[in-house]
């Protein structure tokens, strides 16, 4: 029997990991970073992208560039591209896909399940959707988990007796604030809430708006019209 | 009468167990040793897969039967009943001992999976040695390229004296002797834009250039034996 894969599908990265030798192994994928970008973008040549490379040609192909598509998972929300139209879970089953392909060749055999977390407060729409999502990258979705549940578990903390936490998820687009119970084995999820518009990309720019103000004070040069010096920043 | 000849019924048919138990033993660590040296060798993991766990569940069987005499249950049993014929013996033994071929089947299978994941571990140690020099060599020259960015910087703005001169001799001397180690320059400018080379951060529509034509460079891109270290940072047309 295969390996079940572990896989974080975020709105705007996913991740992908293995238990090896009785720990969690994040595997890198082709391009040898940690996570992969959330988007799928369709190239003029009707090439299909994912990850890295659709990241880099998303300015250039914003129409045919799709990302986070996560957050209209369960709704009917498809995206036309080319006269096809694509369903929010098959485009989730490519980013799935390239995640599977990854992991295969990380570990050198075919993985054929996988453990998918979504967020909290995602229903059971949402949830069903990404199963469909995972049996459309032919990955047999052997459980779908609670990302709080998720950070608890990796943390051991299901094994320090009774206890409530709180789990801060500080994505790349979103931001969750969950309190879960942990006790008997059993994680529970109390509450949650958060931002879902709120991620790591605006502490970003907010630090850019920082520099560019700084800069125009200390040497009089608004930095901000100067499109090479914002690459930079 | 019986005592003694219940003993020695018991400690014949022991060795006889004994014996056998041996023998099979032996044929099934044979077995269990094949599927992992041919896994070993073929390229394909789709295939050792569906070998492995075949191959693996008759050994499974005789191991488990033949091992559970040597138990003290199965004796106590065999002690009650006196004589019993060795059909029968084997028949309630196998209803009988279940939990136990459960358990050895479950850790067999556990060795074989941990075998396989060693396995998989070490091709993959050995090709992450391999690459060791490359990776470490391509993030050195990550490291140097934010420099080479800033000798063009300063040399495009510096006047043209004799100070300026000889940065731009250091400039090519550097250029060079990364040139040699295998880190090359991405070409980008008037190119079909090619999201495994380039990162587009602007686009620009206008008709005087292609379609997809990078018209201009940001950042220089730099390749390390065909792969890429840094994307080439490109404006791209329609």
């Amino acid at each position: 029997m295969s390996k079940i894969i572990g896989i974080d599908l975020g709105t705007t990265n996913s991740c992908v990991a293995v238990m090896e030798g009785g720990k969690p192994t994040v595997i890198a994928n082709q391009e040898g970073a940690r996570t992969t970008p959330s988007i799928v973008a369709f190239t003029k040549n009707g090439e299909r992208l994912i990850g890295e490379p659709a990241k880099r040609q998303a300015v250039t192909n914003a129409e045919k560039t799709i990302s986070s598509i996560k957050r209209d998972m369960g709704t009917d929300n498809g995206r036309t591209i080319d006269d096809k139209k694509y369903s929010p879970q098959q485009i989730s089953a490519m980013i799935l896909q390239k995640l599977k392909a990854d992991a295969e060749s990380y570990l050198g055999e075919s993985v054929s399940e996988a453990v998918i977390t979504v967020p909290a407060y995602f229903n059971d729409a949402q949830r069903q959707a990404t199963k469909d999502a995972g049996k459309i990258a032919g990955l047999d979705v052997k459980r779908i988990i609670n990302e709080p549940t998720a950070a608890a578990l990796a943390y051991g903390l299901d094994n320090e007796g009774e206890q409530k936490i709180m789990v801060y998820d500080l994505g790349g687009g979103t931001f969750d604030v969950s309190i879960i119970e942990i006790g008997d084995g059993v994680i529970k999820v109390l509450s949650t809430n958060g931002d879902t518009h709120l991620g790591g990309d605006d502490f970003d720019q907010k630090i850019t708006d920082w520099m560019l103000s700084e800069f125009k004070n200390k040497e009089g040069v608004d930095l901000s019209t100067d499109k090479m010096a914002l690459q930079r920043l | 009468m019986s005592k003694e000849t219940k003993k020695k019924i018991k400690i014949e048919s022991d060795d006889k167990e004994q014996k056998v138990d041996v023998k099979v033993e032996d044929e099934t660590t044979e077995e269990a040793k094949e599927p992992v040296t041919e896994e070993t060798s073929e390229e394909s993991p789709e295939a050792d897969k569906e070998e492995t766990p075949e191959e693996a569940a008759p050994a499974d069987e005789e191991k488990t039967s033949d091992e559970s005499p040597k138990t003290d249950k199965e004796e106590d049993k065999f002690g009650a009943d006196g004589k019993i014929h060795s059909g029968l013996f084997d028949k309630k033994k196998k209803e009988k001992k279940d939990p136990m071929k459960e358990k050895v089947a479950e850790l067999e299978d556990r060795v074989k999976r941990q075998m396989a994941e060693f396995e998989n571990f070490r091709k993959r140690s050995e090709k992450e040695k391999t690459q060791m020099y490359d990776m470490g060599a391509k993030s050195v020259v990550e490291k140097i390229l934010p420099v080479i960015d800033n000798f063009e910087r300063g040399l495009a703005g510096a006047p043209d004296d004799a100070f300026a001169e000889g940065m731009q001799m250091i400039y090519k001397q550097m250029t060079t002797a990364l040139d040699e180690m295998g880190v090359k320059e991405i070409e980008a400018l008037g190119k079909e834009f090619d999201p495994e080379l380039h990162n587009a951060v602007m686009h620009v529509d206008d008709d005087q250039y292609g379609e997809s034509e990078v018209v201009e460079v940001l950042q220089k891109g730099y390749t390390y034996h065909d792969t890429v270290v840094r994307h080439s940072m490109v404006k791209v047309a329609n």
